[in-house]
């Protein structure tokens, strides 16, 4: 049990430099005597150290000391841990672990939580030919019901996306991009094809402009402006539907929300789930859209 | 990250084993000579045995040996790990981790979405329903402006599209309440214990639920909805709740049958597949449809 014990004192450290934003060695020392980990014992700067090169190898976190202020501790690289990163993911989830594996027993049925499917070896494949820019061959069935399809696929990253993996790619020899899920993929081929990948691609930004995942359908990125009524103005304000939101007209009935993004299907789909509640300003050939879906739906219930 | 490595060790071990169902040791071995982490050498028994026990202790995950077969290897309570249980969390979250680990370099290629920690509230709530103790919380909730303070027995925390809830009883009318972690304002435990109920059963008390919504007085019902063109393949593929069966099958369209409360948050997601799926049975469930889409439209006329 000596190996997790000192992971935990990892994850420890880094949530504790990481909330205090800035913190002294003796700050650290007097937090960990209050810990049961630390069991009244000071932190000594050598385990400090020690702690900081491993979380560097693990986490890819840099612990940085500020020399003009007071020696203090920060992490140099703090802004991966608010975004969609490995490293936040690991601290997030390591962190979870945490908490709950200390009284696994004794809390069974009282927490009840989503898995991730890990899909095996094909994530580990996919990632060594990211990496060696190998295209891959994909035997893809869409549904169980329907007939499969093949690919020849540049793969450019990987998405977790609603406890789901997928690949986002070019179909070789086109400038398309295809999202492929990989609980659809039925058999995966490395090629030893290589393929030159474009540089001035960015996942991140890709992905910034999108509503899910949803991606390849040719829907350009637009301007979007949503007028919301109701407790709804309440609740986007407190939970943005996409993070490019900004709130530019507010009266006593409703709020008026803008958006930079490829409004897709799945978003079209959101929008009429609000029944009511959101309208659609702009632009015109979406809120066309929106009203017949809503048409659509009425006529299925009128013969 | 030689510290890292005993855990990847465990992970390995764990998921040939769970894969394989049952196993014997020499077959783990020749399995583990293939891996990187091997470098060629086999697993002694007393080292696998000590693995056992740490697997045991930080997974919560028995491996036994059965006699009578061979002296093969399996797990004991595999159905945990098919549950949305803390030791599959854990055991998938850290397969994840460890694929990912390898391959930091590639940062810019795999994007992910975290999991809120919440910090301090998870484990001061984790503790109460640990000690059984009562909660005191400030609320605010979403659609409203006013914070109101309750004081709740806290029966269990669930993790729901990567939100934390807390399923409590209000000590002061005796209801059931699920609350979101991020709308909770300050959270202190208290020095008073409560009974559980013994009577409560978590799974069930979910089971009947299409999302986290279960206190706005919705009851059970049977609904039967028929959804078209490839809607019916993808609820085929995914379905939409655990109670979905296909109980009828034409070339245009395919009936679902589905034992939930249709609280508001299903009727948004029926609304949501516009034209796509109908809504059979019951009346009123079609009604508040149809009405949700009328309103919608409304709103542009």
């Amino acid at each position: 049990m000596n190996s997790p014990l000192v992971f935990k004192e990892y994850i420890w450290l880094v949530n504790t430099i990481y909330q205090a934003k800035k913190i002294s060695l003796r700050e650290i020392s007097n937090k960990w005597k209050e810990t049961e980990m630390g069991g009244g014992l000071p932190l000594s700067r050598s385990t400090f150290n020690r702690h900081k090169i491993a979380i560097e190898e693990i986490f890819g976190l840099y612990i940085e000391c500020d020399l003009e202020d007071k020696f203090k501790y920060y992490i140099g690289n703090a802004h991966v841990l608010q975004e969609d990163t490995i490293q936040n993911w690991m601290l997030s989830t390591l962190t979870v672990n945490n908490t709950i594996s200390e009284n696994l027993s004794s809390l069974r049925d009282r927490i009840i939580l989503e898995a991730i499917p890990s899909e095996g070896d094909n994530l580990c494949k996919v990632i060594g030919c990211i990496k060696n820019d190998y295209k891959i061959n994909i035997e893809y069935q869409k549904y169980s019901t329907s007939e499969p399809k093949n690919y020849l696929i540049e793969p450019y990253c990987i998405k977790l996306f609603r406890r789901r993996w997928y690949l986002l790619g070019k179909k070789s020899g086109t400038n398309e991009f295809r999202t492929l899920s990989f609980d659809r993929m039925i058999k995966i081929e490395i090629t030893k094809d290589k393929f030159r990948m474009d540089k001035s691609f960015n996942a991140e930004q890709y992905y910034k402009d999108c509503f899910g995942i949803v991606s390849g359908d040719g829907t350009e990125v637009q301007t979007v402006k949503l007028r919301a009524f109701g407790t709804e103005r309440l609740s986007m304000r407190d939970l943005p539907i996409h993070f490019s939101q900004k709130e530019i007209f507010t009266s006593d009935e409703y709020s008026d929300f803008e958006f930079t993004l490829r409004p897709t299907l799945d978003f079209s789909g959101y929008i009429v789930s609000r029944s009511s509640l959101v309208k659609v300003l702009e632009p015109q050939w979406l809120s066309n859209k929106i009203r017949k879906m809503h048409e659509d739906a009425i006529r299925l219930y009128q013969d | 990250m030689k510290l890292y490595r005993i855990f990847k060790e465990y992970i390995w071990l764990l998921n040939t084993i769970y894969k394989a169902k049952r196993i014997t040791l020499r077959e783990i071995n020749e399995k583990w000579q293939k891996t990187e982490m091997s470098g060629g050498m086999s697993i002694p028994r007393t080292t696998f045995n000590r693995h056992r026990d740490d697997i045991l202790d930080i997974f919560g995950v028995y491996i036994e040996c059965d006699p009578k077969d061979g002296f093969r290897y399996y797990i004991g309570n595999a159905h945990v790990l098919e549950e949305d249980s803390i030791q599959n969390w854990m055991l998938s979250t850290l397969t994840v981790n460890n694929t990912i680990s390898e391959y930091r370099s590639l940062h810019d290629c795999i994007v992910l979405e975290s999991i809120p920690t919440e910090g301090e509230v998870l484990s001061v709530i984790v503790e109460a329903l640990k000690e059984s103790q009562v909660l005191q919380i400030t609320y605010k909730k979403y659609s409203s402006s006013d914070e109101k303070t309750y004081t709740v027995n806290p029966y269990c925390v669930k993790l729901f599209h990567r939100r934390w809830y807390l399923l409590c009883k209000r000590i002061e009318d005796g209801e059931f309440r699920t609350l979101s972690f991020d709308r909770m304002q300050e959270v202190t435990p208290t020095n008073t214990h409560f009974e559980k109920d013994e009577d409560f059963n978590t799974e069930l008390y979910f089971r009947n639920c299409f999302g986290i919504v279960n206190n706005d007085g919705t009851p059970t019902e049977r609904i039967l909805v028929r959804a078209y063109e490839t809607e019916r393949l993808s609820m085929r593929d995914l379905p939409i709740h655990s109670s979905q069966k296909e109980i009828f099958t034409s070339n245009e369209y395919s009936d679902f049958e589905l034992t939930l409360r249709p609280t508001l948050d299903f009727a948004g997601y029926l609304v949501s597949r516009a034209g796509l799926v109908k809504v059979l049975e019951p009346q009123s469930l079609q009604d508040k449809v149809r009405e949700l889409h009328q309103n919608g439209l409304n709103r542009y006329e």
